[in-house]
């Protein structure tokens, strides 16, 4: 890798060679015109790699990253593709958990926690009674029947027959979304 | 063939950036490929290590190091 000046006039006449030295030796060529530098022939992919530098640059949580994730591998703590794979699944399914608790919560008129429990307490049942039928009762809630079949569908019926439409339908939704995460287990 | 992985702050990063499951495959693909072939994708010119590169695998920019045994997804930008 050389830094070359070569006047525009030369240049001109040795332009394939000058292009080809870019490319093959990473060599770049300042083009001057009466003696002052007016610009520069660079290899495509030394071209390519200055954007993708000078990109990265540009944004301060990369660099940060990069500090951390090298401090990290030197410490030798590293993942396999295998356990990357199972603590970012596990990660959605948190954090579509979290968005059902509040769907819940925000439908129902349930506190975050009554709804948490709601939610936590089913899946709980999914996993442990997949494809029978049970019984969940849940302090400060009530009653609830667990109905499930093996397309995957539930029901969830309080006892207050005032709520129990919009429960039918809430644990027709949180059913269909549990039945898929239970499939991972 | 060099052994492969990912720093722990690549998989959270994955994670930030929703990666989904036909996603990871693509990567562990594109990273097995590398850890044959390190020197694909651009040479990043960060003062901490003269092996650390970029490759693109689709919305994922990896930065990654390699050396004789193993190669190892650094971050991961999207």
């Amino acid at each position: 890798m050389a830094e070359r000046y070569t006047p525009i006039s030369k240049a001109r006449a040795k332009l394939p060679r000058l292009s080809k030295t870019a490319q093959d030796r990473q060599d770049r060529h300042i083009i001057t015109q009466k003696g002052q530098p007016q610009s520069v022939l660079l290899g495509y992919e030394d071209y390519k790699t200055m954007r993708a530098a000078v990109e990265l640059l540009r944004r301060p949580d990369v660099i940060e990253d990069v500090g951390t994730g090298l401090k990290e591998l030197k410490q030798g703590k590293r993942y396999t593709f295998d356990e990357a794979r199972k603590m970012i699944r596990e990660r959605r399914a948190q954090e579509e958990t979290t968005e059902l608790v509040e769907k819940v919560a925000a439908d129902t008129g349930l506190d975050v926690e009554a709804a948490g429990s709601v939610v936590g307490t089913v899946f709980e049942m999914f996993k442990a009674h997949s494809g029978k039928t049970g019984q969940i009762s849940i302090p400060g809630v009530g009653k609830f029947k667990f109905i499930a079949n093996a397309g995957g569908t539930a029901k969830v019926k309080p006892k207050s027959k005032a709520a129990q439409s919009t429960a039918i339908a809430e644990a027709r939704a949180l059913a269909r979304l549990l039945s898929s995460r239970v499939k991972e287990f | 063939m060099r052994d492969y992985g990912l720093s722990p702050r690549a998989v959270e990063k994955l994670a930030d950036l929703h990666a989904t499951d036909s996603e990871l495959d693509a990567i562990e693909i594109a990273v097995a490929e590398l850890a044959a072939k390190p020197k694909s994708g651009y040479l990043l010119p960060f003062q901490y290590s003269k092996t650390l590169r970029r490759y693109d695998v689709g919305r994922f920019a990896l930065i990654y190091q390699f050396n004789d045994k193993r190669l190892d997804v650094v971050t991961v930008v999207g």
